[in-house]
């Protein structure tokens, strides 16, 4: 393994769409440091910390949530909205990204299905290798918060973020990608103490990319106290730029 | 940003309030009580309320009366889901309790039903003259106090009675004219509201008492 450089972002192809990011320098503008293109590497699959994407995402909550002092309600929800995710890293392997899922109100039902969720962290490409199937792995903290009219998200709230992300490549357009995601911290105006637990898989080919998520929301309070909890499963398509 | 302009959203939620005990705290629930108590016995009527509505008791939740502190008497639930027991009609507390399955919380609601007591009336009375009748006064607050009369030749009359004096007396002009003898009923209906004192659930209701006495009419 190694730590990942500057060269390690792609950019080609891109770069309009990368513009706020392109003051790290023009070397990143490369596609292979010059050590890759005289090893002759120009046909394998580069490491690659960053990601854009924009995509379509749907998922289906249900779960319990306290009703009253201490009673158990419960809901499900479907929902579908706009997923956007950017994560940029720079030399040395320092990055910055941020998140965004907005489901409009449709004025169907409770709360109108309106959900937002927006996190911001800070990354660290932890490290990158090369090989038959080259790869890397990111870990970043950071923070954010989101809002439902249902579930563990109503109304709202406010969290620490710890995700790692392992990318491998299986061939030059073709990327696996899992991402663990940890909310070890949350504040809330509920009563209730409450950790976050997601996984999202994904795979892109080319400029696409298909993915499932899977998040589970531990609950506990109340009088008496019990254990409510959170079930969300989902998926989503996007375009997707390394 | 197109893309973000683009996007429509669908969504599709559902929430279910409880209705089974067992998803209730008991916290979050209105014990709602009605008693009539006559001669023969004390009819109990609860009615449970929690954040879906009527609650359902779940097993291992049960609900029951203990008439003065003897053995309870278990509740069933009747149509409309309201639970009705039928207790012995001499006892003056009864004790409302809900034995709950931990994490539930069980708790115990102390009713004071008007006490029994007994008519003093003479066993025939003339229409021509006065009716006294005297009752053992009743030391609380009564809410509603009715006294009544009626036969099949006498009309139905009623007297509501602001405290409890322990005594009543018809006067002869209270009784309309006419020939015939008949039997009679005298009924005195005592009625409480009350809000029993609970730090986990708001109790509330009346006790009703009802006293009869059986007399012969004449003109």
């Amino acid at each position: 393994m190694r730590r990942p450089r500057s060269a390690d972002v792609d950019t080609t192809g891109t770069a309009m769409m990368w513009l706020p990011f392109l003051a790290a320098g023009p070397d990143i503008l490369s596609w292979e440091t010059p050590e890759e293109q005289r090893r002759g590497r120009s046909e394998e699959a580069p490491s690659r910390l960053d990601l854009l994407r924009v995509g379509m995402t749907v998922q289906h909550q249900r779960g319990t949530e306290l009703v009253g002092v201490g009673s158990v309600g419960r809901y499900r929800a479907v929902t579908g909205g706009l997923d956007f995710r950017a994560e940029r890293f720079f030399d040395p392997g320092l990055g910055a990204g941020f998140a965004l899922i907005v489901t409009p109100p449709t004025g169907g039902g409770i709360g109108d299905g309106f959900f937002a969720r927006l996190e911001a962290f800070a990354g660290y490409g932890l490290a990158t290798w090369e090989g038959e199937v080259p790869g890397s792995v990111v870990v970043a903290l950071g923070a954010g918060g989101d809002y439902a009219a249902i579930g563990s998200s109503e109304p709202g709230r406010f969290y620490g973020l710890a995700r790692t992300r392992l990318t491998l490549w299986l061939r030059r357009d073709v990327a696996m990608g899992l991402a663990v995601e940890s909310l070890p911290l949350v504040a809330a105006p509920v009563p209730l103490s409450q950790h976050e637990h997601r996984f999202e898989l994904s795979s892109s080919y080319g400029l696409v990319e298909v993915g499932a998520r899977a998040a589970f929301t531990f609950l506990d309070g109340g009088e008496p106290s019990r254990s409510f909890g959170q079930q969300t499963v989902g998926g989503f398509v996007g375009v997707v730029v390394r | 940003m197109a893309v973000v302009s683009s996007v429509t959203g669908a969504a599709t939620c559902e929430e279910y309030a409880p209705t089974q005990s067992s998803d209730i705290s008991t916290r979050d629930m209105r014990l709602a009580f009605d008693v009539l108590a006559d001669t023969s016995s004390a009819y109990v009527e609860v009615r449970l309320d929690g954040p879906g509505g009527l609650v359902r008791l779940a097993p291992g939740d049960t609900l029951s009366v203990s008439p003065g502190g003897g053995p309870p008497l278990a509740f069933e639930r009747g149509s409309g889901g309201l639970y009705t027991a039928l207790a012995p009609p001499g006892a003056a507390e009864l004790s409302l309790v809900l034995d709950r399955t931990p994490p539930g919380e069980s708790v115990r609601v102390e009713l004071a039903v008007p006490a029994a007591t007994a008519l003093s009336v003479p066993p025939t009375f003339s229409r021509g003259d006065v009716l006294t009748i005297e009752w053992e006064a009743e030391s609380r607050p009564v809410q509603e106090l009715l006294l009544s009369i009626e036969g099949e030749c006498l009309q139905r009359i009623e007297r509501s009675l602001g405290a409890d004096p322990g005594r009543y007396t018809f006067q002869a002009a209270d009784f309309p004219p006419s020939e015939e003898t008949c039997a009679v009923i005298v009924s005195l209906t005592r009625t409480v509201v009350l809000q029993p004192d609970s730090d986990l659930l708001e109790a509330s209701g009346r006790a009703t008492r009802v006293t009869q006495a059986s007399l012969e009419s004449a003109p």
